[in-house]
């Protein structure tokens, strides 16, 4: 029974298996953990590690179908000597990882290969080796091991000093820093600067100290350049790494500072022909991975990194390289933009703003300067407008005198003329009913009467015609009896009360003046009666010095003052007031509607003495 | 008894002839003057009892010659005849010191009775007057 219960869930998966390949990715051996170990000659800390660790890593996880344990450990051969630190470590590593099973062993750098080589047999009998180093040991070349694959990381140093050379072409001595406690190491890279140029002199900063080298960096000459390679020579106390020495050289350095590693990008060097530590780390990740997907390392071959001619913009910018002496195909790395390609955006957008603007600008100042033309047009037009309105005053002041005049003449022609032949009918009429005795009878007395009294009417009539267009009685008995007589005769005719006062020496009063105030008082009441339906009116008559004033009093509806002046209506009101103007004097109305109205004239009894209305 | 004496002064000639012949029926027209000045001459010089006068006239107008006539001769009547049927003219007139005030138009019909009343020594107001500002005096 239980044999049979365990065996379902197998067939079920195998069943599956044989349904869909999809379900099942691989073999049951390739779900098994893989472990990869990678050997760095240098500390954790050295600048070029981490890059490794990670690129490396990243390259198996996107490769390699099973899961990875990945561990690096470090020689610090940098720090110690190689012996006694290849012993340490391998016993480290036996201890450490014992009962674990490697897959995959990877060295960085050729210390860290010999040291893989060396205790292969004991460590990792049998395991595949990548390697990364600046040559090919000999050990591997030679040997039948076919285990071994890798990448060579030559470094350009000639190519890097003859790209030095070019882009300053002025150049008489290149300094080269390349200082470390290993001679082999020294003595290659002399040997591959040797010879390079015949124009330059090379000089090598062979300084036991960074302080030292910063020193004589500092006393370097113009129209020299650096090649910085490294300085590695181990100080006690004093643990610099080579990028940051690199840095250091570039600040203290008066000329500029080429290298022919990546780490130093970035920190002061213009640059050189380089290889990528990323790139580098990126395929020994992937050699291995073929490897750990099955591939045998001596299907490998062994592969050199690349070299790219890689600068820094800022450098080139700081140091006035024509760009067009760098190598073809550079690369250059940190490249700021230029102002005009950091603030195009803000450029164009001013711009776009700072135009428009000037455009306003300009439309207002166009504006401006049409509202001048037309102010100052505007102003010699009220200038115009102001002599015009000033000679139809006095036009209307002399149309007021000459209308007098011709009223006067007409009220005189009547009254002389047609009157007194009205009277003298009338009289002889009279005679001559009284007359002998054939004109005495009944008929001819009745027509006589009749006749006479038709005379009389006409008379009556043409005389009040005449008054209207004249009061005579205005000349013969002054301003204030004149006008007096009026009120009696308005209050008479219209049925209203109208009180008159007069004060002071009104005799005085010109008789043009007389007749201005007559008229302004015959139209004040004419109004207050007929518009205003005043029932009491007052007129009173003042002089007082010079001055003469006439204020005419309603208690009429009264109206709106300015309603009446705009609508165009009250010729009452501009007759009064030219009336008053055309002798110099001045009219104040006060009147609000239901409140009755008073206007006052005042001005010089004698009128204005320049004035040229009166003429 | 005499007629009384009448001065005439008007500056309309064909009405002074028409007044003349009017009062030449009742009264003795001993003058008839066409302006103030000649009519103060001549009453100077003629010494009427009754001087019939115009207002409206050329020169010295008859309220001024009226004063000037009352300046000279107190007792002297004066009959205003004007065309004008004012109040205020009238009072004016009666203030200066006329006796009669008369409307033209009138003249045929009241004339002689307002110098029959003046010479009586009383006031002789025209009816067509209107009484208003008469009755201010």
């Amino acid at each position: 029974m239980k044999t049979r219960a365990l065996s379902r869930p197998v067939c079920v998966i195998a069943v599956a298996c044989l349904a869909s390949p999809l379900l099942c990715p691989g073999r049951v051996e390739a779900q098994a953990h893989r472990t990869v170990l990678t050997i760095h000659a240098g500390a954790e800390s050295f600048p070029s590690n981490p890059i490794l660790d990670s690129s490396v890593r990243e390259a198996l996880l996107s490769h390699v179908n099973a899961p990875i344990d990945y561990f690096a450990e470090y020689l610090k051969s940098d720090s110690f000597a190689l012996e006694d630190a290849s012993e340490a470590l391998a016993d480290y590593i036996r201890r450490k990882y014992l009962g674990r099973r490697i897959d995959l062993v990877i060295a960085t750098t050729s210390q860290a290969l010999k040291f893989v080589i060396d205790y292969r047999g004991g460590l990792f009998p049998g395991v595949p080796v990548v390697f990364s180093t600046v040559a090919v040991p000999e050990a591997i070349s030679r040997s039948a091991d076919r285990a071994f694959t890798g990448v060579t990381v030559g470094a350009a140093y000639a190519q890097t000093l003859r790209a030095a050379i070019h882009m300053h072409p002025s150049t008489e001595r290149v300094f080269v820093v390349a200082n470390g406690p290993d001679r082999d190491v020294v003595e290659t890279v002399r040997a591959a600067l040797r010879g390079v140029s015949s124009q330059v002199r090379l000089t090598y900063l062979d300084e036991p100290t960074v302080a030292r080298l910063l020193e004589a960096v500092r006393l370097v000459p113009p129209r020299s350049v650096i090649f910085y390679i490294w300085q590695a020579q181990p100080e006690p106390g004093n643990l610099v790494y080579p990028d940051q020495v690199a840095r250091l050289v570039a600040q203290a350095a008066p000329v500029p500072v080429y290298g022919t590693s990546d780490l130093y990008m970035g920190l002061g060097i213009v640059g050189g022909v380089m290889r990528r530590t990323f790139e580098t780390g990126t395929r020994l990740g992937e050699l291995g991975s073929l490897i750990l997907n099955g591939a045998r390392p001596a299907d490998l071959p062994i592969e050199k990194a690349r070299l790219v001619p890689t600068f820094d913009w800022r450098q080139i910018q700081r140091w006035g390289i024509d760009a067009s002496l760098l190598p073809p195909g550079s690369d250059v790395q940190f490249r700021v933009p230029t102002v005009w390609e950091a603030y195009r955006a803000y450029a164009i957008g001013t711009l776009f703003v700072v135009t428009a603007q000037l455009l306003l600008i300009a439309a207002l100042l166009t504006q401006r300067t049409r509202r001048q033309r037309a102010e100052q047009t505007l102003v010699a037009r009220e200038a115009t407008l102001r002599t015009s309105y000033e000679k139809i005053r006095q036009l209307a002041g002399q149309l007021i005198n000459a209308q007098e005049a011709a009223r006067g003449d007409l009220a005189r022609d009547l009254h002389d003329g047609l009157c007194q032949r009205l009277a003298e009918v009338s009289m002889d009429i009279g005679r001559l009913k009284r007359s002998p005795a054939h004109h005495q009878d009944a008929q001819t007395q009745d027509t006589l009467s009749k006749i006479q009294g038709d005379t009389r009417e006409m008379y009556e009539e043409i005389r009040r015609l005449s008054h209207e267009l004249h009061p005579a009685t205005l000349q013969l008995l002054g301003l204030a009896p004149a006008l007096e007589a009026h009120c009696v005769e308005v209050a008479r005719r219209h049925a209203v009360q109208v009180s008159f006062t007069a004060d002071g020496d009104l005799a005085g009063v010109r008789p043009d003046v007389a007749v201005c105030l007559f008229r302004i008082a015959q139209e004040s009441l004419r109004n207050g009666i007929v518009h205003g339906a005043a029932r009491r009116l007052t007129v009173s008559l003042a002089r007082t010095g010079g001055e003469v004033e006439l204020t005419v009093t309603d208690d009429g509806r009264g109206f709106d003052l300015e309603a009446v002046r705009s609508g165009g209506r009250g010729l009452g009101l501009v007759s009064i007031e030219e009336r008053a103007h055309a002798f110099g004097g001045h009219v104040h109305i006060a009147t609000e509607l239901e409140q009755g109205t008073t206007i006052r004239v005042r001005g010089l009894a004698v009128g204005r003495p320049d004035d040229i209305a009166l003429d | 008894m005499r007629n009384a004496t009448v001065l005439i002064a008007d500056d309309h000639p064909s009405l002074l002839s028409g007044l003349v012949s009017l009062l030449e029926e009742k009264f003795e027209v001993v003058g008839a003057v066409v302006n103030g000045h000649l009519l103060v001459e001549a009453a100077a010089r003629l010494r009427p009892d009754v001087v019939v006068t115009d207002i409206s006239m050329p020169g010295l107008n008859g309220l001024e010659a009226l004063a000037q006539l009352k300046a000279a001769r107190s007792d002297i009547k004066v009959v205003v005849l004007t065309m004008y049927a004012d109040g205020a003219l009238a009072a004016e007139a009666i203030r200066a010191g006329a006796s009669g005030f008369v409307v033209k138009v009138s003249a045929a019909d009241e004339l002689e009775t307002a110098i029959d009343e003046v010479l009586q020594g009383r006031v002789y107001l025209s009816p067509d007057v209107p009484r208003d500002a008469v009755h201010s005096l």
